[in-house]
């Protein structure tokens, strides 16, 4: 099956445990204000994606996977917003997992519910966004509700099947102490969940917002505090 | 005589560095040394090269005693008991150890050191203290880069508690090496490499590879030489193909003809360097290691080095300017690089030497790092800094080199240091290279003092301090601070967070 794809990372620090091979698929239905890669976006309709993203077929791309096979704990599907294209990410996923190798997923979680029971089966971990809490703040900040992305995170955390949880902290314009106290309250419930709270970066941002900056480390290590003591057992910033 | 005096009044030699030095000057005195014209000829031109051994060979250029046999029967000329605790140990380790001869003038091999200490070690901050201080006393006496100790391949107390020392300690000195296989736990190995992005040590020795080529133990001498336990090697001289490559009209003339005739006049040399050490040097019937069983004469070899293979391989195919066409990035320069090598290792292998018994009369090929004023070759088969490719095309197109080597080759790579909260991922790399073949691996973060320079390695700051005209102990440094000014060996691809 054929997928559009923008670049694939043989060896990644950053994107789960370990050395992971990171394969970054095309599109996303989330239009965030601070997105840092707006180019991952345009999968046909509104907008054409750049020269960057070419069309592979799934096998072509496990099959590149399996040369870094002796090298990785695993494959990371990344995004733009992988499940965007679902039936060639169930593809790619069930074939590596035919090829016994570990995939782990970078979602926003925003897909229909029965779609995302069915792909967590050929998926071994989860790595998913919280963007906001509040449903209003979230439709504000990247144009959905987050309705399902709560329903498709409360049933991954009952599978055990989250790896890691990021929130991206952008002083004055989001309410980040409720993201992080309601956010902390649904990861508690599985001590093996990291919390990862993402220091907004102006750069490479659109300039949508002029005001918007960076938080300070005081900040952003009292939000990590916070989320401890609502009882979540790892919480990091990067 | 002048070059005694400038010897005397050169006001950045410590003391003992001066004796060292002096110590050569007497020994180039004399030429005993029976020399063929055109091994000398080679010699000039910098195609052969023993990198300063000296004249008159009175020790084994590198030695590896056996301090298992030491731990279990202390030393008569010494008069020192087996150990029955951990200060007997440490003491008696250290005793020894300034009794340890090489080129350097100081051991470069420690032993074993987590498995010889471990009897005596428990698991308090009594132990812990003492072994902090036997290597601080290491590093404060022993004051030279290529004093190498080695760990593993299995977690033990004691191993555990010298890498804890080795992230307080920040030390140059000793090198260190962990003998890693499948059971090297996962606690120890990660350990391991979370003390390596700290403090560029240890490495990682492929314990499988080395077994195998070794018929069992072994140890990592100097900078990551394989060596029988017991042994060593007399002496190293090094072949450098970059050199020998301009000599060459095409790859015909280079394999046929230029490349016999210098490992044929390397191999005589070297053969004459060995003969006076055994037969004319008192060492071998004199000294107490000898005589105590510590060194046996039939565990020594002798090794061949080669050095600048990559650039050797771009003059060949008539140095291209695209990177694609380079050693490191083609795979036809790979296959020539190998069919080179194998070549080497084919006219190496013919030539037998009666001395070498420990590697039945053969030598035993080398990849030689390079001396601090190379500056046209690259180290053993490495791809030249500043044209490396992303890890994993250097790691496979690396390994292939390796089975070549007993007596050592390996990879330096240098980690940004947000790498560090992500040690597995270094670890997976380290497993994935191994699995492939690679016999010695390093790795550093680049914000650690410590760094690697070739295979040694040496702290910046002290670089720093020696170009402001200050004194340094180790002296090692300007070895590093002439590889850092003439080979960019602080400007290594820096492995990001993605590869």
């Amino acid at each position: 099956m054929q997928g559009y794809c923008r670049k694939i990372i043989p060896f990644s620090s950053v994107d789960g445990p370990g050395n992971r091979t990171v394969i970054f698929l095309q599109g996303c239905n989330f239009h965030c204000f601070y997105c840092h890669n707006p180019e991952t976006q345009p999968l046909g309709g509104s907008g054409q994606p750049d020269a960057d993203v070419v069309s592979r077929d799934h096998m072509e791309l496990v099959a590149e996977v399996l040369l870094y096979r002796d090298f990785i704990r695993g494959v990371t599907l990344s995004g733009g917003e992988c499940t965007v294209q679902l039936p060639f990410l169930m593809a790619l996923c069930q074939e590596l997992q035919n090829n016994k190798i570990e995939v782990f997923i970078d979602t926003n979680g925003h897909l229909a519910h029965a779609d995302f029971r069915r792909l967590c089966q050929y998926v071994d971990a989860c790595m998913f966004d919280i963007k906001a809490m509040d449903e209003a703040v979230h439709l504000q900040l990247t144009g959905q509700s987050n309705n399902l992305v709560l329903q498709n995170l409360r049933y991954a955390i009952e599978l055990q099947k989250i790896y890691e949880i990021r929130t991206v902290i952008v002083p004055d314009l989001l309410p980040n102490c409720h993201t992080v106290i309601e956010a902390s309250r649904l990861i508690s419930r599985d001590p093996r969940i990291r919390y990862k709270l993402i220091k907004f970066r102006p750069r490479g941002v659109q300039a949508l917002l002029p005001t918007m900056h960076m938080p300070s480390d005081d900040y952003m290590v009292e939000l990590c505090t916070l989320a401890r003591s609502c009882g979540v057992a790892t919480c990091l910033t990067v | 005589m002048s070059n005694v005096l400038t010897i005397i009044g050169d006001p950045l030699l410590t003391y003992g560095q001066k004796l060292v030095a002096l110590a050569r000057v007497a020994e180039n005195s004399v030429d005993v040394l029976t020399i063929s014209q055109a091994a000398q000829e080679l010699r000039q031109a910098g195609v052969i090269c023993d990198l300063g051994e000296g004249n008159a060979p009175y020790r084994p250029r590198y030695t590896v005693p056996d301090y298992d046999l030491f731990m279990r029967q202390g030393s008569i000329f010494l008069e020192l008991s087996p150990p029955e605790s951990l200060e007997d140990a440490i003491h008696n380790l250290l005793i020894l150890y300034k009794q340890v001869p090489s080129i350097t003038t100081f051991p470069v091999y420690l032993g074993n050191i987590d498995i010889l200490l471990n009897p005596f070690v428990e698991e308090d901050e009594v132990s812990y203290r003492a072994i902090k201080r036997f290597l601080l006393h290491i590093d404060r006496t022993l004051t030279d880069s290529f004093c190498h100790a080695n760990l593993g391949p299995q977690e033990t107390v004691a191993g555990r508690m010298i890498l804890r020392v080795q992230r307080e300690l920040q030390a140059a000195v000793p090198n260190l090496t962990l003998k890693y296989d499948d059971s090297t736990s996962q606690e120890m190995a990660l350990d391991a490499v979370q003390t390596a992005l700290l403090t560029a040590k240890p490495s990682f020795a492929n314990n499988a590879i080395f077994r195998h080529d070794f018929g069992g133990d072994y140890a990592i001498a100097s900078c990551y030489n394989g060596l029988a336990i017991g042994g060593g090697s007399y002496t190293l001289v090094r072949l450098n193909l970059s050199r020998l490559a301009k000599l060459a009209q095409d790859y015909k003339m280079f394999k046929d003809t230029l490349l016999p005739f210098a490992v044929r006049h390397m191999l005589s040399y070297m053969d004459e360097r060995v003969r006076f050490l055994v037969e004319e040097s008192s060492f071998f019937a004199s000294n107490f290691l000898v005589t105590e069983g510590l060194l046996r004469r039939d565990k020594f070899t002798a090794m061949f080095g080669v050095v600048g293979l990559a650039e050797c391989i771009n003059a060949l195919r008539g140095n291209p300017a695209g990177l694609g066409d380079r050693f490191g990035h083609n795979a036809e320069a790979t296959a020539l690089g190998v069919e080179v090598v194998a070549e080497i290792e084919r006219l190496v292998g013919e030539h037998t030497n009666p001395y070498l018994e420990a590697t039945h009369g053969k030598y035993l090929l080398h990849a030689q790092v390079g001396i601090d004023t190379d500056f046209d070759c690259s180290p053993g088969c490495r791809i030249p800094i500043g044209e490396e490719p992303t890890l994993y095309a250097h790691i496979m197109q690396s390994a292939p080199f390796h089975k070549f080597f007993p007596s050592g080759i390996g990879d330096v790579f240098s980690f940004d240091a947000t790498v560090k909260s992500n040690p597995e991922f270094v670890l997976d790399i380290l497993r994935g290279a191994m699995k492939n073949g690679l016999r010695y691996f390093s790795a550093y973060s680049s914000d650690s003092d410590v760094v690697r320079i070739t295979g040694y390695l040496v702290k910046k700051s002290e670089m720093e301090a020696l170009a402001r005209g200050k004194q340094v102990r180790n002296s090692a440094v300007t070895l590093g601070k002439g590889a850092a000014e003439n080979q960019g060996v602080l400007h290594r691809k820096l492995r990001a967070q993605e590869e």
